[in-house]
């Protein structure tokens, strides 16, 4: 495996987080069957569910959720963006990767009251209206750079965030800070080649 | 446009995908949707002796709490699965095999909340239904279980294990040809060792989920699978409803390999709550639980005993391999059938074996039979090679054969030495010094290794509906299913060749029950025999159109025979040398569209084949026909390096060659020889299923202590697919690519350590701790 992550700047990857501090990391607990962060599930009145207002992909939406509502859960559940994916709802895999003003963040450990005010990109707000791609889009579809599709909604967003951190420099440091964009299909080679290619302007 | 087999074609659905437009089960929510969540075991075995749900029911949210005496309408699915995928894995069997392989992963012989019995940790106890998936997982959360405890085993015990099916019933699970005592005799060097691969779980991103809507009578169930035709013949067998009326819809897939092909009890649990609620209801599986309600690739030990003259010729091949099951299912993967195919040999015994512990029944994953055993094969062969003083490469070369050293029927096609040339000179073994240890570069020590990858052509019958208009579309429509194989684009490259339209012309609509029926996506089989009925369908197209415009007054084709009327890119050409394009045929007819249904069957499949498919069961006709040894094959060569301070193990560079009849499409097949190669590391270095043997529990049950390859982990990953014509395995002379690419990775990267460092590592993974 890949050891010595240094964390990126506004992400949160898989790795990284649970390499950071003691204080975040005591919220996974030891991440065995029983001890998750699930556990962050704990009861509430329903009927004082509070109210928040995002901007999300450039609309305005407000909406009511429980405290516990996860924001990858407020996006999907109650907002119907669908595009956001859940693939573990635990902070170790990246699927949930979304922009939170600009950073890319996984969205399963972020409770959506928190981030009340807050601009948000989701995959479905990246095309332009016209409904031409965003270059990452296209450089994904055009390398390959994925198979099964479940993880690139966060792949996508991650490696937007990764070029506009200024860790796209290299190969090696692209692998480095995808890393927390876990793939089970094994695209990691083509989606290195796709952040390569919009770095270089070769795509849109 | 003819010309789009076997080209690079970006994938059709690749703008779905990147937009978060491709719908997977879990995104369809219908309206007034609750959520499930599962309350598990914490005890492996004994008896669940009382539940007190009363803090899961007084949760905000929660709605219902449903235990095994308040669900009446939960329903096990048993004897039909055993006819279904993983009975016994990929290998067709007679009823009285079907009776003793019992029944299949997930779907058990035993099914939980059926009784008070625990068999496994993580078996499913309760069901909470509430208004919130957070509020339903704490509800889960809040049930406190209280158990009689008895004595539990995770680790399967080698020593006490049995044959399956022995006898009249072996079904090639025991086989011996010649003495292999006597080949030990006359041998120079003998190679006498055993290889251990341990628990692993398939880990699909997305998570496994079922969604389940009662409409009266009628019930439409989203789920991710790998076999929406099992599942909708298992739900409706079940309930004891007409298949018509159960709909099962999954048109995307989150990665599956294996895990997403049955009928669970998770499934049957969703369906009868929400029948219980009377309203739909959708439930996620969590990560850790996705360990304990599905299957996993069970732990092994495959034991070698080979002897070679001093030519390197094989004189003796002996294969043992147990796995390990449940106490309640005979899961087998029978990967010795595989090894037996390798490499010529006079004498041969190989011996399927299993040993039971307290588990979920396991299944099958990625390379069922093959993972595991070439592990142990191609490190054998390697110690071999050294032993007798041989470059590894060769000692493949002069036991390669054209013939099925058991069935001694010719391969329908074989190119595994071309594969290690292909590989040999786009890697540059000839750089490789043999001695251990030989090469380093710094603090780094260099080692250079090789294995055979195989998977056999597994093909099964299939249908598929084709229509074309005159206005220059086709819609494509089949129970097949794309689970990141690339499948709706090679159906529509397909279609697009035989009628002559643009690739993106041919819609595919797929992963439906109520679609032609198309064989589950498992055992690299789609592609040759889902694809092999859309292209009879437009042949049939074209037959169809050619017997209609040679009956016209006029036209070009008007008058001509229609038997010496072919189709041909999409022109229908007379043997007189008279021609038309098949779309301006189309033009001229009545309707100006036809409609017809395709058929893939194989002179060697048996009716028994067919209906077990049809049923939605895996009726694989081959790899062995009576004929004919059907296998795809291809070699993998490996950089590995291991810091001689940290110890550290890399794997800087991995290249493969491999031939598998027609290759589809360029793209999309790279990319699934590229992540099956990327699979290979993982086992070689990562993956492995931790137990606690005291409590008989899967310990690592996440993503992140489960280990898989990140991206940092994958460097240089080069595949080359060689050009292989095969007329015997299906009209397309496809052999299926899905698995191939992880079949050798692990010994590659095992005899690749030897090299660099003399550790020879006889189980997987290979850890930092096994270079100290
Ligand atoms: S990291 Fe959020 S779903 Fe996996
Ligand atoms: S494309 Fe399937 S997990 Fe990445």
């Amino acid at each position: 495996m890949s050891h010595n992550k240094v964390p990126p700047r506004a992400g949160i990857s898989r790795r990284s987080f649970l390499g950071s501090t003691g204080a975040v990391g005591a919220v996974l607990g030891a991440g065995t069957q029983h001890a998750s962060a699930q556990q962050s599930d704990t009861g509430v009145a329903p009927n004082s569910q509070p109210k928040i207002e995002l901007t999300i992909n450039g609309k305005r939406r407000t909406l009511t959720v429980e405290p516990r509502t996860t924001l990858v859960e407020a996006l999907r559940d109650n907002l119907g963006l669908t595009g956001t994916k859940i693939g573990c709802n635990q902070g170790q895999c990246g699927a949930c990767t979304i922009l939170l003003n600009g950073n890319r963040v996984n969205s399963c450990l972020i409770l959506a009251l928190s981030v009340n005010g807050a601009k948000i990109t989701t995959v479905e707000g990246l095309a332009n209206p016209d409904g031409s791609l965003h270059p990452m889009q296209t450089a994904f579809a055009e390398h390959d750079a994925f198979q099964c599709g479940y993880c690139t909604p966060g792949q996508i967003l991650s490696a937007i965030a990764c070029i506009d951190e200024g860790h796209a420099g290299s190969a090696d440091e692209i692998r480095e800070y995808m890393s927390g964009n876990l793939c089970r299909c094994g695209a990691y080679p083509n989606i290195v080649a796709a952040v390569e290619a919009v770095r270089d302007g070769k795509e849109g | 446009m003819a010309q789009t087999i076997n080209t690079a074609v970006t994938r059709t659905d690749a703008p779905r995908k990147v937009t978060g437009t491709a719908t997977y089960a879990a995104d369809f929510m219908p309206a007034g949707m609750l959520h499930g969540a599962l309350a598990t075991s914490s005890v492996a075995v004994g008896t669940l002796t009382g539940m007190d749900i009363s803090k899961a029911e007084a949760e905000p949210g929660v709605l219902a709490v449903f235990t095994r005496e308040t669900l009446p309408d939960y329903k096990s699915v048993k004897g039909f699965y055993a006819g279904g995928p993983g009975s016994a894995s990929f290998w067709p069997m007679n009823e009285s095999q079907l009776r003793s392989y019992s029944a299949g992963p997930g779907s058990a012989s035993f099914w939980p909340m059926e009784d008070a019995r625990i068999r496994y940790a993580g078996q499913p106890i309760a069901y909470v239904v509430a208004e919130t998936a957070a509020a339903a997982r704490r509800g889960a959360q809040l049930i406190e279980a209280t158990y009689d405890i008895a004595e539990s085993t995770i680790a399967m015990d080698p020593a006490d294990s049995f044959v399956i099916g022995a006898g009249d019933d072996s079904d090639g699970m025991v086989i011996t040809k010649g003495d292999v005592a006597e080949g030990l005799s006359v041998a120079t060097q003998i190679v006498d060792s055993e290889y251990v691969t341990p628990f692993q779980h398939h880990n699909p991103m997305e998570m496994f989920s079922a969604t389940a809507e009662w409409r009266g009578d009628r019930l439409t169930v989203w789920m991710p699978s790998q076999s929406v035709k099992t599942l909708r013949s298992g739900i409706a067998k079940a309930y004891d409803m007409s298949e018509t009326s159960v709909r099962v819809i999954s048109p995307f897939v989150g990665g599956a390999f294996g895990s997403k092909a049955g009928v669970t009890p998770y499934t049957m649990l969703t369906i009868a709550a929400a029948k219980a609620m009377g309203a739909p209801v959708r439930l996620i599986v969590t990560r850790p639980q996705m360990y304990t309600v599905a299957t996993f690739r069970p732990e092994s030990v495959q034991r070698f005993r080979i002897g070679a003259d001093a030519a390197g010729k094989l004189t003796a091949f002996e294969h043992i391999e147990i796995s390990q099951t449940s106490q309640f299912d005979a899961v087998v993967n029978p990967g010795t059938h595989i090894t037996r195919a390798m490499y010529a040999c006079p004498n041969i015994h190989t011996e399927q074996r299993l040993s039971r512990s307290d588990t979920n029944s396991g299944g099958f994953m990625r390379a069922p039979n093959e993972m595991q055993t070439f592990f142990g094969l191609e490190s054998a062969m390697d110690e071999l090679a050294i032993k007798l003083g041989m470059d590894p490469v060769e000692l493949r070369r002069v036991n390669d054969t054209d013939r099925h050293p058991v069935a001694d029927v010719p391969f329908s096609s074989r190119s595994l030495m071309e594969s290690y040339d292909a590989v040999a000179d786009s890697f540059g073994w000839a750089n490789r010094t043999p001695e251990v240890g030989s090469m380093t570069d710094g603090d780094w020590l260099v080692g250079y290794g090789c294995a055979t990858a195989t998977y056999p052509t597994n093909i099964l019958a299939s249908n598929a509906r084709v229509r074309m208009h005159s206005t220059g579309e086709a819609y494509i429509e089949l129970a097949a299913h794309d689970v990141g194989t690339g499948t709706y684009t090679i159906m529509a490259q397909i279609a697009a060749a035989r009628l002559g339209l643009p690739v993106e012309a041919c819609d595919v609509v797929m992963g439906e029950g109520d679609m032609p029926v198309a064989p589950l996506a498992g055992g690299s089989t789609t592609a040759a025999s889902a694809g092999s009925a859309v292209h009879d369908a437009c042949l049939k197209i074209g037959r169809q159109i050619a017997a209609q415009v040679s009956a016209m007054s006029e036209g070009p084709l008007s008058g001509v025979d229609p038997a010496a009327i072919t189709l041909e890119n999409g022109v229908l050409k007379a043997s007189g040398g008279q021609s038309q394009p098949l779309i301006e045929a189309l033009a001229s007819t009545a309707t100006g569209q036809i409609e017809v249904i395709g058929e893939f069957r194989h002179k060697a499949m048996t009716d028994q084949m067919i209906k077990t498919t049809f049923q939605g069961g895996y009726g694989s006709a081959g790899p062995v026909t009576p004929e004919m040894a059907m296998f795809a094959f291809g070699a993998e060569m490996v950089e590995v390096r291991v810091h001689r301070w940290t110890h550290e193990i890399r794997v800087p560079r991995l290249h493969g060659a491999f031939a598998a009849g027609t290759i589809l499409n360029r793209k999309t097949a790279h990319s699934q020889l590229m992540g099956g190669m990327i699979w290979g590391i993982g086992s070689a270095l990562h993956e492995v299923t931790e137990i606690d043997t005291p409590r008989a529990r899967f310990l690592n049950t996440n993503i992140a202590e489960y280990l898989i390859p990140v991206n940092a982990d994958v460097r240089e990953i080069r595949v080359e697919m060689l050009d292989e014509r095969d007329d015997y395995v299906n009209p397309l002379g496809v052999k299926g690519i899905g698995e191939l690419g992880i079949v050798g990775t692990a010994a590659a990267i095992a005899n690749a350590v030897y090299h660099a460092t003399g550790k020879r590592l006889r189980h997987l993974p290979i850890r930092t701790s096994d270079m100290v």
